[in-house]
């Protein structure tokens, strides 16, 4: 949608982010406000009118709004949303507070497990049942539906999620309750995980319609709001909001199903690396979205970001996984790690450094903050390594303290190991990089992929400080830093296609499929997907359909998503399917799957409108950031092992360089909210989207080698 | 390179990327594995090895009684073909209870590691079996020939080729060949992970194998838990506990834990004589697993799991007792006398690290489904139903969980896809937790029939601890709920079964069904001292008998 005049708005958690495109005036500008958690539609539209103010656009030229927010992740995370019941099955109350019934660290007997967001005491119990081959044993009863509604309203109930068993095959039962409750509480929020999330395993389903519905009354309520007050200003254009899947979704969507925006405002930020990746003509990049508390990483292929159905969210132990609410919704896979430039660093009870997954956060901050913190983090480190400056941080505004940085590493760190603090600071941030590349190899090894045949696309505050080390501990040969790494995703929001996921479980042999209800199913999913892609404005012949199947051999439990074609289903031509089958099977696991049969399980409809890459909007945005002046700035002390030590390295002020700048590392480039470090030997170009491509050296010998500059002993 | 020269924090890069290593081999044999016991249920363990058969990492998910068996298995293979006799391409295989996990169905296939040309590691699987051949009856076996097939220390494949014999005995006495056939291919498909990713790292690092990273990162897991050891004050520290036996009476298990600097020594003095049939022997290998397992927990749940840790540790019981049996006593239901390691050792360490314990708890079970499809295929499926723990000293008990197995509940969905059963209710027993400061774990109830028209015949086998003697509270905590199991007729009456195997045979009993209660946790503390915001949300939430 980068041919129209556009506004990307991402709430994170600190800032709001601005990005407004405006095509026929060939102008990008962007903004920052701080997000307001009390009225967050208020700050977006103080942001917007302070945004509009100095551009010459009105927002009734406007054509496309797109949003990406934190708030549905945040209000189930701090349990804002709304008292919701559940209707279960006759004698499966518990599916919630049962979960998993597994200890999610084996070695831990004190582990506490997530509150589950329904109450046991706000879960009725229907007389109903489904098979799993989706016969109705037993069909709903109206009255007694109304009766379990009833006595759930006058416990407070204000939405309400219904899961049955068997309800992914035959829906049955779930939408003649709803019906019933419809009818008789009009006012009331329904979610039925026949549609919210319509496959099998009832954990998983339950927990994700729950989900669905105890964010549904603050999210419609908060999208609303922000959508009659965006219209009464004047706009005119598409309201539209970024999902979880990276999907962009109409307003309507985003209010029936809030659960699939969980994760909105990261998939944003891999479509901002996708973008970059392909304009540049790498099509397979490491997405590195490395920020103050996480770091993010998801794998792109081919130009498309990896997804998954499996998520979780609100992990009351943080990054482990098992210890969140499962949600089974369409998601970009990004992989995150509590490695972040707030992470702090210790030595533990057992003699070992640790870095993360606790956070300085904001407040104190790093030691180096002056804020009153005392512990080191990655931050400090890279200040004591002279990677930062304490002059020029954040553009200046704020000054860090070098002398708190070097006394929390030596206090912390130095000491307990009997070393020096170069020595520790090194081994602080080694170890964050190493834990965020251990993060992208299995990321990609899962998905087949060899990182050494991507480029690393790093963003975020932190990220480009770390993604050179990052890249040489993954043998990438090519890193990529696009500029304007501050509103990455609101950048992503203007890039992203409009598209729009479904997904229906259907288990079946391929050997004794019933393909024309399989193709019934398919038609008709694609005519649900196509029909919202309409509504949000897009031109029938501008969207493209993608077909998937989740496969398995028959009896394991894990899928592999294949892609189809719609023409192989309708012949019922089980050799292709079986072939494409085999192709990623082969792919992700070494060997072929023999000696069974294959099943699918769940099929997905992708619709989605269909871009080209336009260099414009970052181009134009490169120009926007350029400013005049010497581009070297400066030169100072930065620690890089290769040179033996701290060695003199030059300073730039990468909105100086000019494209076609060519420089040798060691370098530092600033900018206003992050720092890219490059390694001795290293070679950087600036090409003509002021994107920093640094190339690695020619691969060395062991690593071992050069990781020891001191050569301290243990 | 020389690992003289490594500093703290190179050695924690290496040890987190071997446990990263193993937690893709876990992934693979994961998604790759054929039965759900693996692929819903995570019975599955996925380990390093080095050239002396030590552990040196294990996959984050590993079933943690897995992870301390590896070890022996592969020191076998070692004394039995020595590194000369062992060549790439080969894949070890056994069930032998006395060295691995205790009883057939858990088995071990370890898997040399090559790197040019050299042997440099090795990576040990167990996946729970789905079938082992011999009864189901479990309970009524006598000795292990009637429990399934032995597979001694053997060679699956000789240099990359299956055994052909091997792999005929496997068709001609497993139910479902396949099925294991095909798991045992995931856990090999784990092995050709671990290769590749092994590679990778010595290449990265410039190492030969990993001996002296092996004995570097044992050493420093060997340190720390000598020091939490040390830290306990020098002593003797007893407890008794009971369990249900086969017979009309409680069999009395004790524990004496012996502190002494940084060494502990954990004897089971005086238990019962080796049961002539049951299942319920524990083989030492299976003692001693249970024992390293709940110590580690409580003494360094932080300390990385490998060789070094268990070092300090010495566990003893006498030989041709329940604890350390002989062969070929029965020991399908190991668990039932291996699991109560748990109590024992937490009781007896509760009186120096109250803090750190939690009462005894409940105990999990599997049901296993089987029997005959309506159109003449056979089924077998396991149902896995865990009980309420018991409390510690800032929560109360955890309701519905695996511990100490570790393993995951099967969807019950997955479970009636694959089996003609309905299972009618999987829901909490309220009032079943212990009482305490902290209340015990809720047990739960779960009632399974046959789906009428869909099954010919219909079994369920499960064996059931604490059907007899509860999960005791601590520090004056009340004992949790006792376990039971029922069939229940068409007219509606219910009869209680005794042992541990139930048989339904579809149209006697086609709106019948089995009734199956797992016992609750033991509370923590003075019942008196509930915080009444506590008793009042029990009240509300229905968790406590009105």
């Amino acid at each position: 949608m980068t041919d129209r005049v556009a506004i990307g708005v991402d709430i994170g958690g600190t800032f709001t982010d601005f990005l407004l495109w405006d095509p026929p005036r060939g102008s990008v500008a962007l903004h920052k406000v701080l997000t307001d958690p009390a009225d967050p539609a208020g700050a977006v539209l103080r942001g917007l009118d302070e945004l509009l103010g100095a551009s010459d656009v009105g927002l009734g030229e406007v054509e496309i709004f797109a949003h990406a927010t934190t708030l549905a992740s945040n209000a189930i995370i701090e349990r804002k949303g709304a008292p919701t019941g559940l209707l279960t099955t006759l004698g499966h109350r518990d599916v919630l507070v049962l979960g998993t019934e597994q200890p999610y660290d084996i070695y831990d007997l004190l582990i506490e497990f997530p509150v589950p967001l329904v109450p046991r005491r706000l879960t009725r119990e229907i007389h109903e049942r489904t098979t799993s081959d989706g016969r109705i044993l037993r069909p709903v009863d109206r009255e007694e539906v109304l009766d379990a509604v009833g006595s759930l309203l006058a416990g407070g109930v204000e939405a309400l999620a219904i899961c049955f068993l068997h309800a992914y095959r035959e829906p049955g039962n779930e939408a003649a309750a709803a019906a019933a409750i419809r009818a008789a509480f009009p006012d009331l929020a329904l979610s039925l995980s026949s549609e919210v999330s319509p496959e099998i395993r009832e954990y998983e389903r339950a927990s994700t319609t729950v989900a669905n519905a105890y964010i549904k009354a603050l999210v419609g309520r908060y999208l609303g709001d922000l959508e009659r007050r965006l219209r009464e200003r004047g706009l005119r254009g598409g309201f539209h909001v970024m999902l979880s899947s990276g999907g962009m979704a109409g307003i309507d969507t985003a209010r029936a199903f809030p659960v699939r925006m969980v994760e909105s405002g990261p998939a944003a930020g891999v479509l901002a690396a996708r973008y970059h990746g392909l304009l540049v003509g790498e099509p397979n990049v490491l997405s590195f979205d490395m920020g103050g508390t996480t770091a993010k990483v998801c794998l792109v292929r081919d130009g498309e970001a990896a997804s998954t159905s499996r998520m979780e969210v609100a992990r009351i132990r943080r990054f482990k996984p098992g210890s969140g609410l499962p949600l089974r919704t369409p998601a970009v896979d990004l992989i995150e790690v509590g490695a972040g430039g707030g992470s702090l660093a210790h030595v533990d009870g057992t003699g070992r450094l640790r870095v993360g997954p606790d956070s300085a956060g904001a407040d104190p901050g790093p030691a180096c903050y002056g804020r009153g913190g005392s512990r080191p983090t990655v931050t400090d480190a890279c200040l004591v390594l002279g990677y930062f400056d304490a002059d020029s941080f954040l553009g200046g505004e704020m000054r860090l303290d070098r002398e708190a940085a070097h006394r929390a590493v030596q206090e912390h760190v130095a000491d307990a190991f009997g070393l020096g603090v170069p020595a520790a600071a090194w081994g602080i941030y080694s170890l964050v990089v190493e834990q965020m590349a251990a993060a992208a190899r299995v990321h990609a090894a899962e998905r087949a992929a060899d990182p050494r045949r991507c480029a690393l696309l790093a963003f975020g505050g932190a990220g480009p400080a770390c993604a050179y080390r990052v890249a040489t501990v993954l043998r990438i040969p090519r890193v990529l830093v696009p500029p304007g790494a501050g509103v990455g995703s609101a950048f992503g929001l203007l890039v992203a296609p409009l598209s729009f996921d479904l997904s229906r479980s259907r288990l079946e042999r391929l050997d004794a499929a019933d393909w024309p209800a399989v193709l019934a199913l398919v038609d008709e999913m694609t005519e649900r997907a196509t029909g919202q892609l309409r509504e949000a404005g897009v031109p029938a012949e501008r969207v493209r359909v993608a077909l998937a199947a989740d496969m398995s051999l028959v009896g394991q439990s894990y899928e592999v998503a294949v892609h189809l074609s719609r023409d192989a289903v309708a012949a019922g031509d089980v050799a292709a399917i079986e072939a494409a089958f085999q192709q990623v099977y082969e792919g992700r696991y070494g060997r072929r799957g023999h000696g069974f049969p294959i099943q699918v399980l769940t099929w997905r409809v992708r619709a989605v409108e269909s871009t080209g890459v336009h260099g414009a909007l970052a181009e134009v945005q490169a120009r926007a950031l350029a400013r005049p002046g010497d581009a070297r700035i400066g030169v100072r002390d930065a620690y890089f092992p290769e040179a033996g030590g701290y060695a003199s390295c030059a300073v730039f002020d990468r909105y100086r360089l000019l494209p076609g700048s060519v420089l040798e590392g060691p370098a530092i480039l600033e900018e206003r909210e992050s720092t890219t470090v490059v390694g001795p030997g290293a070679r950087l170009e600036v090409d003509a989207y002021r994107n920093l491509v640094i190339q690695a050296p020619a691969p060395e010998t062991p690593r071992a080698a050069t990781m020891t500059p001191t050569g301290v002993s243990r | 390179m020389t690992l003289g020269a490594v500093d703290p924090f190179e050695l924690e890069i290496y040890r987190q990327r071997l446990i990263a290593i193993t937690d893709e081999c876990w992934a693979t044999a994961h998604r790759t594995a054929f039965s759900p016991i693996i692929t819903e249920a995570l019975d599955l363990a996925c380990e390093i090895l080095d050239l002396r058969g030590r552990a040196v990492a294990h996959a984050t998910r590993s079933i943690p009684s897995f992870t301390t068996a590896l070890p022996a298995v592969t020191k076998d293979i070692l004394a039995r073909f020595s590194r000369d006799g062992i060549v790439d391409g080969d894949v070890f295989l056994t069930n032998d209870p006395w060295s691995c996990a205790g009883h057939l169905p858990d088995p071990a296939l370890v898997a040399p590691v090559f790197h040019r040309g050299r042997l440099v590691a090795f990576c040990g699987v167990i996946g729970h079996a789905s079938d082992m051949g011999g009864t189901l009856r479990r309970a009524e076996a006598r000795d292990l020939y009637e429990e399934g097939f032995q597979i001694p220390l053997v060679r699956l494949h000789s240099a990359g080729r299956p055994d052909p014999v091997l792999v005929e005995l496997i068709r001609a006495n497993i139910r479902e060949p396949e099925v294991f056939l095909g798991d045992l291919d995931a856990q090999i498909n784990a092995a050709h992970t671990m290769r590749r990713r092994l590679a990778e790292f010595l290449e990265e690092y410039a190492l030969a194998d990993l001996e002296e990273l092996s004995d570097v990162l044992q050493d420093a897991s060997e340190r720390a838990m000598r020091r939490a050891v040390a830290d306990l004050p020098d002593g003797i520290y007893a407890a008794a506990t009971e369990l249900d036996g086969i017979g009309d009476a409680p069999l009395a298990l004790r524990v004496e834990i012996a502190v002494r600097g940084h060494e502990l020594e954990v004897t089971f003095p005086d238990c019962p004589p080796q049961l002539p049939f049951g299942g319920v022997n524990s083989t030492l290998s299976y003692t001693r697993s249970h024992t390293l397992y709940v110590l580690h927990c409580v003494l360094g749940p932080e300390i990385i799991a490998n060789d070094g840790c268990y070092r300090p540790f010495t566990v003893r019981a006498p030989e041709g007792s329940i604890l350390n049996c002989r062969r070929p006593a029965s020991v399908g239901l190991r668990m039932l006398t291996g699991w109560h390691v748990h109590p024992l050792i937490l009781s007896a360490l509760s009186q120096v690290v109250p803090e750190r314990v939690m009462a005894p708890g409940g105990t999990m079970s599997w049901a296993e489904i089987f029997g005959t499809r309506a159109d003449g295929a056979p089924f077998h499926d396991h149902l896995v139903i865990g009980a309420g723990l018991g409390g510690t000293a800032a929560r109360d008990g955890i309701s519905g969980s695996s511990y100490p197995s570790s393993a995951a509940s099967v969807p019950l969905e997955v479970i009636e896809a694959r089996a003609p059963v309905i299972v009618e209710r999987k829901a909490l027993i309220p009032g079943s937790g212990g009482a305490g400061r902290m209340r015990g774990g809720l047990g739960q109830q779960v009632v399974l029939r046959p789906l009428p028209e869909a099954a010919r015949d219909l079994h369920v086998s499960l064996s059931l601890d604490h059907r007899r003697v509860p999960a005791q509270g601590l520090f004056g905590g009340g004992p949790g709920r006792t376990a039971s199991l029922r069939i229940r007729r068409a007219d509606g009456r219910t009869e209680v079964v005794g042992g541990g195997y139930v048989a339904l045979v579809g149209d006697a009993v086609a709106e019948g069904g089995v009734v199956i209660e797992l016992s609750g946790g033991g509370g923590y503390g003075d019942p008196q001292r509930r915080d009444p915001a506590a008793r009042e949300r029990d009240r509300r939430e229905g968790l406590v008998a009105d």
